[in-house]
This record gives structure tokens, sequence and C-alpha cells, in this order.
């Protein structure tokens, strides 16, 4: 249904019909650092990951300044503690490690004497069932969009977060779902980006997460910050984190599955 | 039940006050020495009424009156002699000498003068109505301005006129939606013949529903509305449709880059009833009917509207008017997905007049809009319908009580109708088929207003309005907390009273005359409103989404208090007025982070509620008449909103506040063929929230906001340019050509602006932004036969 609309905005600046885009200076007070803490467990045995950098003001590179130091463990609900030492400047790793479905985990990150908390529960994996293109003519032009096909469990609430990688390069927008209107159905869902045109022979991966209502807000909050055309929403705003004590990020607590597949 | 009991209670209240009124209407109130005269007043040509013109009596008692919106006066006078004179912009006055021995009924028709700019104004009185009416923030536009208006295609649109009106802004670039005075945008009270349009838009925002051919009258209330107007916290746009001509047939039409237009109009039955038709179609789909490509000419891209009135009077005593409207937008692509809107209202209306000095009206009203969104992919199929409905039964009476004082009072019933989503789908859909629950509720009113002149130089409106809405079953209410978790869910059965809510709305206004030329006047009003538009995108798209007030959302209300100085210069050739405003908001909507608004059957739980305030001055200069006409507006504001969670819990300025807003129009009639016009508009950029700071989440640049709303659009500003070659004087057959520039120095105004990484190395953040219309030149052909 996002997509109806995506579509509908594409038309109307169309029909604006001599649209221009340019770059402009604007004038913007710089925030103060913040933390970002970036933590992800999956039920996949590997290395499980917490990113743990600062926020830059605007005006500054791309440039993330990352956090050495911390104490970061993750919790089970058996209350065992597992330590994920620091690995590299501001990346905290644990090896072997994996998280199951219907289990609740907690992280904690202590550092420069603030201490971060946060927990998320494993939802149950749902099976990624194939990815196929969808080719949508505009004009004389095919323009071809990889789509997720599965089947969503009946009666729960679920909801999805969806990765792109084209050639191995991430595509730079957040896809979610959640099973609002679409609870018990085969579910298809075009991952649809303007900025990107795929090609014959394109090699499509796709991640599909399974993730908790929390997260579920966090990706949709996220994936609606564009900006200020008119399927957005009028105002953005931060994302509700589900770490305490005022941290940017997340914990996220989800399963994992990954397909490939070749543009024809 | 204690929510059942008041609302009987009040239903009670409300029988008892039509009671009352029907008692009035029958009372004998007529003193023997003294008697009414009364009559309609109507152009000699069309014999269609004039609204709004001037009767004096000069004589030995000095007296006057303006006609109503059916064209009808009355003024009481004694026994005697008078001169009464009846006047109107740009008409030739009309002076009658009467001997008054009785009741008098005199209507007049008065003969158009050739040309605006040709008038001589030799009656003052025919022109100061500014200076000596009480009523302010009030805003009168002349169709024939309108049409010298340079706008964007060449489509002349009311709305985008009103928006030169200080006061008023637009809310984009070449955008129909408003805010008047700091209001939101579906805060505004939007009538077409009496009957409400909710969304006034076509083609997302870029045209209004209303096309000027069909179109007589239009008033703009800022402040101190009128008590017989309710239901809308900011503003009344009133629009009466015309009539058609009841002497003789002619049409009328043109031929635009985007749209063509006809109007016929004639007579039923000569001098006693007329009909007027009037439609128009935009063409960008013929054109891609033409293109090869199968996708393109087999796309729907277009709108068109008919306007149909037609009016019939019985006798001296009653007539009938029925008029309509039907709107459509359809935009789609075959086999892909199809997107249709639109509005439909009607109007049955019938004028009685009880006596000279007792008029009423009674309406039925109709209003719908719905839209319809379908995709027709095998695997993400779905058909979406929703609407909204009104029916509305209202009576209103002018009761002219003779001495200095006239009555306005009238009941009004309504019942709403919210369908907010029903999407079917097929069974290789991803959707699920989900109806969400309709609404419905009754919303009752009754009103009372007296225009009173104490003194000479003393005019005052006084009234209040009452206003009962009830909130009714069938359907399963939930309430939720203040984090939008449902804490109960009660179902009721039909017609069962779910929430209510009684509103008191004094409203008042006076002016207060210094001399011929000058005057003060002061206003104050209180609006609530019970329907409330949700849509957390900035442009009008076609999925708008009403809820009414219930047991989570209160009504609207707005406090308003203004002043103002009204002063006419050069015998009333220039008109200036400066009023200052102050107005209180609360229980303004907004959405929380992430809000899902689309087929949400617990939409309350998405919401925030606040209160705003609003103020500011706003300073108007007109010259009336002349080769050269036009005026200058000038508003200086602020708007500021409040909500718990949001920025520290401290006023945010609003979307809409407009620190400056300038509009400048000119109208220039250089030869008895070519006029030309300009309009000029600066306005500061709208209040936006820009990132302060970034980080990285998944890859992706994620942006880090500080203050709501505390950055800005750039400054906004245009220049359109306009003329027109009117054709050769010909007996049966007129033409006319029109020439626009729209945005002749090809400014790049802000639309949006959007953050992104640089393609430099290391990564930056630039601003992109996007802007929509430059330079756009038009040409428009237009004819008239009769």
């Amino acid at each position: 249904m996002k997509k109806s609309i995506a579509i509908l905005s594409v038309l109307f600046v169309l029909l604006a019909l001599s649209a221009c885009q340019r770059v402009i200076d604007v004038q913007i007070p710089n925030a103060q650092q913040q933390i970002v803490i970036e933590a992800n467990l999956n039920n996949q045995k590997g290395l499980q990951t917490v990113n743990i950098t600062n926020s830059v003001p605007y005006s500054s590179a791309n440039v993330y300044p990352t956090v050495s130091g911390a104490i970061v463990t993750i919790t089970d609900a058996l209350g065992n503690v597992y330590k994920l030492p620091e690995t590299q400047p501001g990346v905290y790793t644990i090896n072997n490690f994996f998280g199951k479905p219907q289990n609740y985990y907690a992280l904690q990150v202590k550092v420069n004497g603030q201490t971060y908390n946060a927990s998320g529960t494993m939802p149950a994996p749902v099976n990624l069932d194939s990815l196929s293109v969808i080719g949508q003519s505009f004009g004389s032009k095919l323009v071809k969009s990889v789509a997720v096909n599965f089947h969503d469990p009946a009666g729960v609430a679920n909801q999805y977060r969806f990765l792109m990688y084209v050639n191995a390069v991430q595509v730079q927008r957040v896809f979610t779902e959640s099973d609002r209107l679409t609870d018990g159905r085969n579910v298809t869902s075009v991952l649809y980006e303007s900025d990107i045109v795929l090609k014959t022979g394109d090699v499509v991966n796709v991640e599909m997460q399974c993730i908790d209502g929390p997260m579920y807000n966090y990706w949709y909050a996220l994936s609606s910050q564009g900006g200020n055309t008119p399927a957005d929403s009028a105002t953005p705003s931060n994302p509700t984190s589900n770490i305490s004590n005022g941290a940017l990020g997340y914990f996220s607590v989800h399963t994992t599955q990954r397909q490939t597949i070749i543009i024809p | 039940m204690a929510f059942k009991q008041t609302g009987r209670s009040c239903i009670r209240l409300w029988l008892a006050f039509v009671c009352l009124m029907l008692l009035l209407t029958n009372t004998p109130l007529f003193a023997q020495s003294r008697f009414t005269i009364s009559g309609t007043v109507k152009d000699t040509l069309t014999g269609e009424t004039l609204i709004g013109a001037t009767v004096r009596i000069t004589g030995p008692v000095k007296k006057g009156a303006t006609t109503n919106t059916y064209g009808f006066y009355s003024l009481t006078v004694p026994k005697g002699q008078d001169t009464l004179s009846f006047s109107y912009v740009g008409y030739k006055t009309i002076i009658i000498r009467l001997l008054v021995t009785k009741n008098t009924t005199l209507n007049i028709d008065l003969g158009a003068s050739n040309a605006l700019n040709e008038v001589v104004v030799t009656d003052k009185a025919a022109s100061n109505n500014n200076i000596l009416e009480p009523q302010m923030g009030v805003n009168k536009l002349d169709i024939k301005e309108i049409s010298n208006v340079p706008v964007l295609l060449g489509e002349k649109d009311v709305i985008k006129t009103i928006e030169l009106l200080p006061g008023i802004e637009t809310t984009g670039d070449a955008n129909t939606g408003f805010y008047v005075r700091g209001g939101g945008s579906d805060e505004n009270l939007i009538l077409l013949d009496g009957a409400p349009v909710y969304n006034a838009s076509h083609l997302f925002g870029f045209f209004s529903t209303f096309n000027s051919d069909a179109i007589k009258d239009i008033t703009l209330y800022k402040g101190g509305m009128p008590a017989e107007y309710g239901s809308r916290m900011s503003s009344v746009l009133d629009i009466k449709m015309d009539e058609g001509n009841n002497k003789q047939y002619t049409a009328e039409g043109g031929i635009g880059l985007i749209a063509s237009r006809l109007k016929l109009e004639g007579p039923i039955v000569k001098d006693k009833g007329s009909f007027m038709i009037s439609a128009r179609r935009t063409y960008a789909d013929v054109f891609l009917k033409l293109s090869s490509d199968s996708t393109l000419n087999s796309a729907s891209l277009y709108f068109y509207d008919i306007n149909f009135k037609a009016n019939y009077r019985l006798n001296d005593k009653n007539g009938i008017y029925l008029s309509g409207y039907f709107g459509q937008d359809d935009i789609g692509l075959k086999n892909n997905f199809s997107t249709a809107w639109g509005n439909t209202t009607g109007t049955l209306r019938w004028n009685h007049l009880f006596s000279g000095k007792l008029f009423s009206n009674t309406s039925l009203i109709y209003s719908n809009y719905n839209y319809t969104i379908q995709n027709f992919d095998k695997n993400s199929n779905f058909q979406v319908v929703s609407k909204i409905e009104d029916v509305n039964l209202k009576e209103d009476f002018e009761y002219y009580l003779g001495g200095n004082q006239s009555l306005r009072f009238g009941v009004s019933a309504v019942h709403h109708t919210i369908e907010p989503g029903d999407i079917s789908s097929s069974s290789t859909s991803s959707f699920n088929p989900q109806t969400i629950e309709n609404r419905y509720a009754y919303e009752f009113a009754a009103y009372i207003s007296d225009n009173w002149k104490p003194t000479d130089k003393l005019n005052i409106v006084y009234g209040l309005r009452f206003n009962q809405f009830l909130l009714i079953g069938p359907g399963t209410f939930d309430t939720y907390d203040s984090n939008g978790n449902a804490i109960t869910g009660t179902t009721y059965g039909s017609g069962q009273t779910v929430a209510h809510y009684f509103n008191v709305e004094p409203r008042f206004s006076a002016s207060y005359t210094l001399n011929d030329q000058t005057s003060l006047k002061a206003a104050y009003n209180l609006n609530t409103q019970n329907i409330h538009l949700l849509s957390n995108s900035t442009s009008s798209l076609p999925t708008d989404l009403y809820v009414m007030s219930s047991n989570n959302i209160k009504p609207g209300i707005s406090n308003q208090v203004s002043l103002g100085y009204y002063r006419n210069f050069d015998h009333d050739n220039f008109e200036f007025s400066t009023e200052v405003y102050y107005k209180w908001l609360s229980n303004e909507i907004d959405y929380r982070d992430n809000a899902q608004l689309v087929a949400n059957q617990n939409v309350e739980s998405q919401l925030l509620f606040g209160v705003g305030r609003a103020y500011g001055i706003e300073f108007f200069l007109k010259k009336k008449y002349g080769r050269y006409n036009g005026w200058i507006g000038y508003t200086l504001s602020r708007t500021e909103r409040k909500f718990d969670g949001i920025n520290n819990d401290t006023y945010f300025p609003a979307r809409q506040d407009r620190t400056h807003d300038i509009s400048f129009v000119n109208m220039f009639n250089a030869t008895k063929r070519w006029s030309f016009s300009a309009v000029f508009v600066f306005g500061t950029g709208n209040a936006v929230t820009y990132p302060a700071g970034k980080y990285q989440i998944g890859g992706i640049t994620t942006y880090y906001y500080t203050n709501r709303n505390g950055s800005r659009l750039p400054d906004n500003s245009r220049l359109d340019l306009g003329a027109t070659l009117e054709g050769k004087p010909h007996k049966s057959y007129h033409s006319s050509w029109t020439f626009s520039i729209y945005n002749a120095y090809n400014r790049k105004n802000p639309y949006s602006v959007v953050f992104q990484n640089t393609d430099t190395s290391p990564v930056h953040t630039e601003a992109v932004e996007t802007s929509l219309f430059g330079i756009i030149p038009s040409v428009t052909w237009n004819f008239k036969f009769r």
C-alpha cells in the first residue's frame, strides 16, 4: 500500500512540469555529541556484534568516532552473562554465539560512567520462501524490482526487516513490514528503491529478519524519515530507541535468513 | 449511562429552542405608524439577485440596509415621504421617491455601468460599507477581480486569489490549501451554496474544485464569524453559485492549455426562473492517448467538474433553488493502479417571506467526499474505498425588527457518516480484506444574533451559537491512555450515544464610526470543530482521513479577539484597514512518531492533543476604482503549537508560521481592449525540522533531530504577469484572449528540502532543495454568445 502512495508521489513530482533540484546552504546549529549503540543478536551461530560510536554534527564529514573501553554484556533468560570484548576500536563481539527464538535477552553497556540497558525477545522465524523479479513498464522503460515472497503465520503479530545488497553493495534504504494488513497471507512485498536501476546479470542478495514490535517501530520511523516528499511524514523525528538512558541506536534480537537472485 | 442522560436532555433543550423560534415567527410585531419597505434588488440584464447592494433612505430619517444573500432587503420607516437610493459597485445608482402609507414591496433592477474602470462614484454611501458595517475580518471578492489575476496555467481560481489577501497563506507553491490566521488547513469551513466541501482541491491541490465561471459571490470570514456559521475553528469561506440569466440564453466558455470549460445559462420561465450549468475538464490524458507507448496511452490523468443551479420564483413570497456540484479526479496506469476521488454536493432551498420583515430559508443539504484506490497486481492487489457524508436540514430566519435592530436565528441538524476505509482484495493478494467500522454522528446547532445600532456611530452584532455533537453507535469504541494503549473497549448498539459535546459559542463584533471615512472595530468569537482531518503529509493527497470528536478526541476550540482600524481616502477610492488578532486554539491534533494512519482501526491511538496560539497584525490597502486598481496586503504574524512530549513540552513554530507575508496585486486597464495585471508575493519560508547531527545505523546515514520546526525553508517570492485582449465589440458574440506568465523571473521556490550524502571524499551531507514550478507561460481563449 505504501508503494502505491510512492508511485503517486512520483507522478506528483512528474506533474510539476519543471520540477528542479539544487543544493542549498542551510544554517543549522550543531547538536551535542550522542552515543550510538548498534547491537544485533541473531539465531545463526557465528559472530554477534555490538558497535558503539558517537554522532557527529551535521556539518562534519561522515566519519563517526568509535567509543572504546566499554563493558558490553548479553544476559539470557536463565541469567547467564556473556561478555563481548572489544575486538576492534568500538566493535564488541562474541563468536560462535546465537540467540534462540522466543527467548529473552538483555544487553548492558557500561562506558564513561554511564550504563545503558536494553532487552528484547527473539520472534519465531518465518521462512523466506523465494525472491522474485517484478517488471513494471514506465513508458518504454521496464523497471525491475526484487520482491520477497513468504507466508505470514496467521493469528500472531509479525514484523520483518529486509536488507538488500546489489552486487554486494547495500541499498541505502530501510525496508520494513508488519502484518497489520497481511496477517496469514502469502505476502509478496516489493523492495522498491527509486534510486537504483537493476540490470540483467545483477546479483541481488536479500536478508530477511523477523523482528519484534519495538524494532519494527524503530525501522518504520527511520524509513519514513527521508524528507519532505508527499509520501513522507510531515515532520521527521528521532525513532524511539529501545535502549535506556538516552542512547541512540537499538538492540535487535532477530532471526535471519538470506537468499540470492540474479536479475534475468 | 451519564452520557445518554445528558445527551437526551440536550436534545430536549434544542427542541425547546426550535419551539421558541417558531413561536417568535408567528408573533405579530407591527406598529401601525411605521411601515416596512422590502423587496429584491436584481441585475437588469441577467435578472440575477445582487448580494450586498446598498439601500439608503435620505430624508427626514436617514437609514441604510444591504441586501442579503438572496438580494432581499427590508427597512422600516415612519409614514411619510422618503427618498430611497439603490446602489451597487459597478452599477448605476437608482433614486426613487416614495410616499409610504402602507407596507410596500419595492423590487429594483440595477443596470451595470459599462465597466468597472468607468464607474464614477457619485453616491458616497455606496462604497463606505466597509467603514459602517460592524463585521471585521471579512473579505469579499468580486468575481471580476478574480478574472484579472494571473494564475498557474491560466486557470483562474477563487482560492488562489483569496490567498493574496492578508492573514491567508497558501500551504505550498501554487497550492489551493490555505491557512487562515494560523489555523490548520482543515479548520476552514468551505461552503458551496451552504454545502460543506471537504476536499476543495483537484490534482494534489494545484487547482481548486471551484470553477470560477459558476461562481457569483465569495466571502471569507477570518474572525468575528456571524453566528449562523459554525463547525470549523478558523475561517468560513462562503461561496455562492451563479443563478443563471433569467432574461436570455447565453453560452460562454474557454479553451486553455490544460482545461476547457463551458457554461450555459438562461431562463426556465422568463423573469421567473433560470438555470446555469457549467462544466470543465482537463485534457492531459488526451495528449497521453496520442503517445505510441502502450503504458502512457492507456494512463488516465484528468479531472472534471460540473456545477448546476436552477431557481424558480413561485410568487413574490416564495422561491426555490436547487444547486449541485459533482467533481472527480482520476489518475491511474492501466493494469497497475487507479486512484479516483471527488466531491458531490447538493442543496435544495426554499426562500419564504412571511412578511416584509421576516425572511426565511429552509435548506436540505448533502455533501459527500470519497476516494477509491485500486492496485491490480496479482500478488498485491487491493481496493480501498473511503468516504465522508453529511446530510443537513437547516432553517434560517432573518427578522428585520425595524428601528435599529435585525435578528438572525435558526436551527440546523446534520447527520455525519464516515467510512474510514473498506479494503477488499483477491485471494492471491498479500492483503487481507478488512472493513474499518463506520462512524456516525448527529450535530445539532441553534443560533441567534442581533444587529443593533444603539447610536448613529455604534453598530453591534452579537449572538450565540449552541452546538451539540453526538457520536453514536453501532460500533466498538476503545479508550486509549496517554501512551496510545487501549484501556477499555465498549461496544455500543445502533443509535446509542458514545460521546457527546455541548458548546456555547459567543460571537461579537462592533464598529464605532468616527466619521464617514473612519471607524474602529472590535470582535470576539469562539468556534468549535468536531470533524478533524488527519493527514501526515504536507500536500493535498486524495487519501484524506476524517475522524469525529469521540471518547478520545475532544472538540477543537478556538477563541479569537481582534481589533481593527478602518479608513477610506479619496472619496472612498482607497480603502485602508489594519487588524490585530490573537487566537487561542485547544485540542489541536498531531501524530505520534511512527503514526500509522492508513487503514487503521485504532487510528485514534496514534494521535496527540495540544494547544496553539496565533497572533499578528494585518495591513490592507486597496484602490477600488479607476484605470489602475489593486491592493497590497502585509501580514506580520506568529503561529505556535505545544504538545506534551514534543519539543520538551514547549511552544514551537507551527509549519505555517510565517513571519512576513506580502501580496501586491496590480490591475491596469491600458486601453479599451488591453488590460494588464501583475501579482507579486513574498513570504517567509515555512518552519521545518532540519537535522542537527548524524550517525550511522545499519550502514545508512541517519539524522538526529533536536528542535521541532527549528529551521526555515528559504523565503519564497514570485511575480506573475497577465494580459487580456478583449475582442472587438459584437452584438451577440464576445471573445477575449488571456495571456499569463507564472513565476516571471523563474524563482526557485522551495517545495521540499532533503538531506543526502555528497559524492565527495570524505562524504559530507548536503541539503537538496526541490522546487516545482519555474516560469510557465500560458494562453486561454474565452468566448461568450448571447
